[in-house]
């Protein structure tokens, strides 16, 4: 009975996040409790509520549904190969949806992606959240760090609100697509927001800040449409061919407000 | 005048034709063939070592498709330990696809060679719907005025030695994969992917060659001794990403790239009469890299020209900046004058004026 408790107690501690340090902005590491470990391919209609450990890549394909519910943490193992897989778009550890993806954090209880082990903006832990062509998703109270962008969107159907993307190597990126951001914290990254290749976003009351270069860069090809968003103490505040109107977007306290692009029609003068 | 007749008769009988043949369930060939007309693919199809299967210009291929553990990766295929030979013409071409009636990319498995080293051909070729177009272990393959298109590798291979020429790889999940290989791509386009060009551990050369808006990166070598000649990079996420790799790249175009033009990691490259133009946040990014950057245009990046991401201090000389102002041009660099820790970026000797370069 002894080496039975003992047995457990071993396994308990060897598949705790022990080494993970919270960052300020998130709450202190759980006790060391048995967490479940994900990855593969998801089909059909998959829940997670509680703990979890992305062991490895995770796919949610066409068709499919990832469901988490509010107060779940995926703590999230950096990948150890240079795997090169068809089926995912990075060498690092991410959560691919090309399905759809629901998830209902609450303001008491969000839902935490966190890495597994303390990570840097040079050296992130995993790739993030990628919904590649995703259909219609709802992400809503969930705090993503430590990737190398908290979330991608290409050509995706999202609604991003109230959510914190702290500590990602690019906060948030959108390669094409309309996806809705509201209401979110995008922060302490090397680069806060970037709209490119053609995206149309709405973005309604979010800040942009601390971010050690761009807070939103907006290149030639895209349209977005701002509404109350702030970008605050970045290096640079805006990158973009035109400047918003404040109600749009205010600018404050960044070293470089605002760095403007050249048509490429000047450029070509 | 027997003998001669003899020759004759034995020529016409001695690689068997077989048209608008269907193959079920698991078929090995173990004598030489050759397909023309319709052939339909209802399971695998081994090419036995030592024999060529031969398919002749015009030919349909088909492949039905067959997903037994739900993966989602189509199963039927052609399997070849001896030699394939897909020469068509411009006039008359050669087609591999699926025989679904709404094909989707991994319909079918691959044109997939193991331990074939002879030389195998795809001439005048489009290979549709497969999971991976091509794919080589221990091969070698000559890949010319080829089209791949909506497979979700359209080439991936390994220990292989293949050459590609006048190739289309366009709107694949990923174009061009391989390791451990020695590759030459010439006159080929590479567009509409995810990763363009990925490879890990190759010797590659690569010339007038375009690769354009792929998703996440043009191309990235890995580990790998690069020759890049007249070669243009645009309109992707990230242009050229070298890690850990060595060679060098002249008279091309690095151009509208949204992260960077270049982005040599812990690489040695000599860059030279290149325009590295429009790119998102830095024309050229180095992380403790051995650069040589000469005779370059490197103008109209909208952040930075240069950023210096490593500890090491790196000195550039000789390059056209759209200015020849050094104050000028130290505003265009991201280095270690700007964050601490990070190494400085001494610019020497800018060029008074535009190099000429090549159209």
């Amino acid at each position: 009975m002894r080496h039975f408790l003992i047995l457990i107690l071993l396994t308990l501690t060897a598949c705790s996040p022990a080494a993970f340090v919270a960052e300020p902005y998130l709450s202190p590491p759980p006790a060391p409790v048995l967490l479940a470990p994900i990855s593969g391919v998801l089909t059909g209609e998959t829940v997670l509520q509680g703990e979890y450990l992305l062991v490895g890549d995770l796919l949610i394909p066409k068709g499919s549904r990832l469901i988490i519910k509010s107060g779940s943490s995926i703590y999230v193992r950096r990948a150890e190969t240079t795997k090169i897989d068809p089926e995912f778009l990075s060498s690092m550890t991410e959560l691919l949806i090309r399905g759809s993806i629901q998830i209902e954090g609450t303001p008491a209880e969000p839902v935490r992606f966190v890495p597994e082990q303390k990570t840097t903006l040079a050296d992130p832990a995993w790739a993030g959240i990628i919904l590649d062509t995703a259909e219609a998703s709802s992400i809503r109270y969930a705090q993503i760090s430590g990737a190398e962008t908290g979330l991608l969107m290409i050509d995706a159907e999202v609604v991003l609100s109230d959510s914190r993307l702290e500590m990602n190597r690019y906060g948030v990126v959108i390669q094409s697509g309309s996806p809705l951001l509201e209401r979110n914290l995008i922060s302490n990254g090397e680069g806060g927001l970037f709209v490119w290749q053609g995206a149309a976003p709405k973005l309604v009351d979010n800040i942009i800040r601390q971010n050690e270069e761009e807070g939103i860069t907006i290149d030639r090809s895209s349209r977005p449409v701002l509404s109350r968003n702030r970008s605050q103490q970045n290096a640079i505040g805006l990158v973009s061919v035109t400047l918003f109107t404040s109600d749009a977007l205010q600018l404050s306290e960044n070293t470089t407000a605002w760095r403007q692009l050249l048509s490429r029609q000047e450029l070509k003068k | 005048m027997i003998r001669f007749l003899l020759i004759v008769i034995l020529i016409l009988i001695g690689t068997p034709s077989l048209a608008d043949q269907k193959y079920t369930g698991e078929n090995t060939i173990w004598k030489d063939t050759a397909w023309e007309g319709d052939i339909l693919i209802d399971g695998i199809v081994t090419v036995a070592p030592g024999v060529t299967l031969e398919v002749r210009p015009g030919t349909t291929v088909r492949f039905t498709r067959s997903d037994s553990n739900q993966d989602q990766i189509g199963e039927h295929e052609i399997f070849i330990q001896g030699r394939f030979i897909a020469q068509g013409t411009a006039e008359q071409p050669i087609l591999f696809t699926s025989a679904e009636e709404r094909p989707t990319p991994g319909d079918w498995g691959a044109i997939n060679m193991m331990a074939s080293m002879q030389e195998n051909l795809l001439e005048h070729c489009r290979v549709e719907y497969a999971y991976r177009g091509f794919h080589a272990h221990f091969g070698r393959g000559r890949l010319s005025y080829s089209t791949f298109a909506y497979n979700r590798r359209a080439a991936q291979f390994q220990e292989s030695d293949v050459q590609i020429n006048a190739c289309l790889f366009s709107d694949n999940l990923n174009g061009l994969q391989f390791r451990d290989s020695t590759v030459t791509i010439a006159d080929s386009v590479v567009r509409g992917s995810y990763w363009g060009v990925r490879t890990v551990n190759s010797r590659v050369t690569m010339n007038d060659t375009l690769v354009e808006n792929n998703l996440i990166n043009g191309i990235n070598f890995k580990e790998s001794q690069v020759e890049l000649d007249r070669i243009t990079v645009r309109n992707n996420r990230r242009g050229l990403y070298l890690q850990r790799t060595s060679g060098s790249i002249a008279r091309s175009t690095l151009i509208g790239n949204s992260e960077h033009g270049l982005f040599a990691e812990e690489s040695n490259l000599t860059v030279d009469s290149s325009r590295i133009l429009e790119n998102g946040r830095a024309g050229v990014r180095v992380l403790n890299a051995t650069l040589v950057l000469q005779d370059n245009q490197i103008l109209d990046n909208d952040l930075f020209a240069m950023i210096n991401d490593g500890t090491e201090d790196l000195q550039i000389v000789g390059n056209w900046w759209g200015s020849s102002d050094i104050n000028e041009i130290a505003t265009l660099v991201r280095d270690g004058h700007d964050r601490n820790g990070f190494g400085l970026v001494t610019i020497q000797t800018p060029l008074t004026a535009p190099p000429q370069l090549a159209e």
